[in-house]
């Protein structure tokens, strides 16, 4: 099986510098300042949404201080997707985000979790079929299998 | 309860909410991956009763277009009246076929031809449809006339309409024409890259026709030659298309090449003429083994 190996795990082992900007019951947020890029990485294996929304609503004003260009979502952890979570993101949060100027979109799912990477999926076309006016035509979104991979591309 | 157990008890309450809302969160998570995988197989289940409609009808279509080039083409019975003693293996690769036999009867002769067209199936089938159509004019249009003269002709007509017409368009025909004299045992023979066999009594002659590529505007000088032979009663001539020499197969697998054709037809030439039909295709069935077709097979055999 291959391991998770998230951003808290190989973080410390690479080349970039970085500061650990926001620390929550549920996840972790890291600035990448050189390579204009922030990393959540989600800690919990289900995050309410509240909570959820919470980390979210607090990574905005740090996107707009340092322009970033690059948002890496690291969802290693997560074994329960939960699709309002997904949907608010989507549907608002990257609208706003994109407003500020952040296109660029590096998601990681866990790996061996066939089940949460197919409800990824039907979650992607639910939002499609049910949310025409959002903005994920106009964004750079890719899937990674790794950190290194997300910040590199 | 004191008070550190009621801060255990609601810690516990707030765990087991938690605990209901995963719960509830991923059985949400089931059911919608349930209900878009149930979607898929069923855009899967229209694609493929689309697809199937679809190759039916194709099927269908080409199945048709068979009876149409059969009709524009020679078919054993048709050789038969002529050659009472000969076979036509004929084994496209796809139901259509790029080879075909042509034939005509003009002044006391036999005129026949066996084609190769470039390509297989549909095409290689137009393209038979367009040489076959090419051969009945210059038959028709000349009163005496000889296998090199029809592959002359032949030659310019491909360049004009082929090479001429269209950039898009590199094809061509192999073929192999010959003349027969009933009357007089005579037959003459002339290719372009399509050979003819003679086997008399176990010895087998082996006529290679010309090299040159019909329609190729570098072949500037004459290339069909006419072969005169003598033949007798018993003498067996055999004209085929490249795809049974070119197949893959046999333990090493390799072509079949002219050379084990010829042993081949050594070996079967004392055998009845069905006879040998069965055992070329026999074979050919044995040394294609698993591997695809590579080509439209046409062989024709006759015994004067």
């Amino acid at each position: 099986m291959d391991k998770n190996i998230t951003a808290t795990d190989v973080l410390p082992a690479l080349s970039y510098s970085y500061e650990l900007v926001i620390e929550k019951d549920c996840g972790k947020v890291f600035l990448l300042p050189d390579q204009d890029t922030l990393i959540c990485e989600l800690t919990k294996k289900y995050v309410p949404i509240e909570e959820f929304k919470e980390i979210f609503v607090a990574i905005s004003p740090i996107i707009e201080k340092h322009n970033i260009k690059k948002f890496v979502f690291d969802k290693q952890n997560l074994a329960v997707f939960h699709q309002p979570s997904m949907e608010w993101y989507f549907v608002h949060w990257k609208k706003d985000m994109y407003a500020l100027g952040m296109k660029t979109h590096r998601k990681i799912l866990p790996k061996d979790n066939l089940s949460f990477k197919m409800a990824v999926e039907a979650g992607r076309f639910k939002i499609a079929t049910e949310f025409k006016n959002t903005v994920v035509d106009k964004l750079d979104i890719q899937y990674k299998s790794s950190i290194q991979e997300a910040i590199a591309s | 309860m004191d008070e550190n157990e009621t801060t255990q008890l609601e810690k516990l309450k707030k765990e087991l909410s938690y605990l209901k809302e995963q719960y509830t969160s991923l059985e949400s998570m089931f059911q919608m991956t349930t209900v878009h995988l149930k979607k898929v197989q069923d855009d899967l289940y229209a694609s493929k009763k689309e697809l199937v409609e679809i190759n039916t009808d194709l099927t269908d279509s080409i199945n048709y277009a068979k009876l149409i080039q059969n009709v524009f083409t020679v078919q054993e019975q048709e050789l038969k009246k002529t050659f009472p003693n000969s076979f036509i293996f004929d084994s496209p690769k796809y139901v259509v076929s790029g080879d075909f036999i042509w034939s005509c009867d003009k002044n006391g002769k036999t005129y026949l031809a066996i084609g190769d067209c470039t390509g297989h199936g549909v095409p290689g089938a137009m393209l038979s449809i367009f040489i076959v159509n090419m051969l009945d004019q210059i038959s028709n249009s000349t009163s005496n006339t000889s296998p090199a003269d029809i592959i002359e002709k032949l030659d310019k007509r491909v360049q004009k309409y082929l090479y001429e017409n269209s950039s898009k368009l590199n094809d061509s025909v192999e073929i192999a024409v010959l003349e027969y004299d009933a009357k007089n045992q005579k037959l003459l023979f002339a290719g372009a890259k399509r050979p003819l066999i003679r086997i008399r009594e176990g010895d087998v002659k082996f006529f290679k026709g010309s090299n040159n590529i019909l329609g190729n505007s570098i072949s500037k000088f004459s290339f069909a030659e006419n072969n005169e032979l003598y033949v007798q009663k018993g003498d067996l001539i055999y004209l085929f298309s490249d795809g049974i020499v070119d197949q893959f197969g046999g333990s090493k697998n390799k072509k079949f090449l002219t050379k084990r054709f010829l042993v081949l037809l050594t070996e079967i030439a004392s055998l009845t003429i069905a006879c040998q039909e069965e055992k070329i295709k026999a074979a050919f069935i044995d040394w294609k083994g698993d591997n695809d077709q590579i080509d439209d097979i046409l062989v024709m055999g006759i015994r004067i």
